[in-house]
């Protein structure tokens, strides 16, 4: 048993301290994985926080099938989606606004000189259907390996290469509207 | 048509060139406030539902006392009647 699936074990029997160690290796991970969905900071947190108390409380659910790096990304990743449809609810019911008080998202890790063209490339992204979302954030921007983006996305390989090439024509496409005028 | 492309790949590569973003210190001690928070609502949830246990309960023995005292009655009754007759067959 490695260290990750012993500290799952220890967290569904309350313990504490393994679920902040489980806290220390994951949270950096959840969260930057988190912004690239949710394209905002508070939200990022909140959903990050989400995470850990589903890690917490479904903690006795781990079956092992997977390894705890999947099952954290897969939790990670169906609790940003949720989030997104649920601002998008409240934001249609007018409850929030919050494309008004952030209008462009500037990720934090961005290096100055690439922040103009990063900020296009949200925009686009924000626009793509969840599962090319998902397979373009966890197979281009994070670099994962294949096999397991296809095993957080519980589908096979052929269709989460599928999706990233969609994915990336789709961006393409939308990079060209949103900016039709430029040339290099 | 290629100016064009250069700086869409560009704009890709914006993406992936980044540093991991910093996690608000705090964060992890608000988990644990949420965590502490259900447990709390764990702890208060079956009060109302023990007061309410309780009082089904209370009724149960009631009911079932008045039917104890009411078997009880006809209990003496038919021990009378054996009795009586055993009598009866003593006698004889």
């Amino acid at each position: 048993m490695n260290i990750e699936t012993e500290l799952i074990k220890q967290i569904s029997q309350g313990d504490k301290i393994a679920f902040k160690e489980l806290y220390s290796l994951f949270s950096n991970k959840v969260y930057a994985t988190a912004l690239h969905y949710l394209q905002n900071i508070p939200d990022a947190e909140e959903v990050t926080q989400d995470v850990f108390l589903s890690i917490f409380n479904n903690a006795s659910s781990f079956k092992g099938n997977s390894s705890v790096n999947t099952w954290v990304y897969r939790i990670t990743v169906n609790t940003s989606l949720s989030f997104l449809k649920s601002r998008k609810r409240r934001t249609f019911l007018f409850i929030d606004d919050y494309k008004k008080e952030i209008p462009d998202f500037e990720h934090p890790g961005i290096i100055e000189e690439n922040k103009e063209n990063a900020k296009l490339m949200y925009q686009a992204i924000d626009t793509l259907p969840d599962a090319q979302k998902t397979a373009f954030i966890l197979g281009f921007i994070e670099e994962k390996p294949r096999k397991e983006i296809a095993d957080i996305m519980e589908i096979s390989l052929k269709a989460v290469e599928s999706l990233l090439q969609r994915a990336k024509a789709n961006l393409r496409m939308k990079l060209e509207s949103l900016n039709p005028n430029r040339r290099n | 048509m290629e100016n064009s492309n250069n700086w869409i790949d560009e704009a890709f590569k914006s993406v992936q060139d980044q540093k991991q973003p910093m996690l608000n210190a705090d964060l992890f001690s608000k988990i644990e406030q949420r965590i502490n928070k259900e447990a709390t609502k764990v702890v208060l949830m079956p009060i109302w539902k023990v007061a309410v246990a309780a009082a089904v309960i209370l009724v149960i023995n009631l009911v079932a006392f008045k039917d104890v005292s009411y078997t009880d009655q006809n209990s003496a009754t038919t021990e009378y009647q054996l009795g009586t007759n055993y009598n009866f067959y003593a006698n004889k």
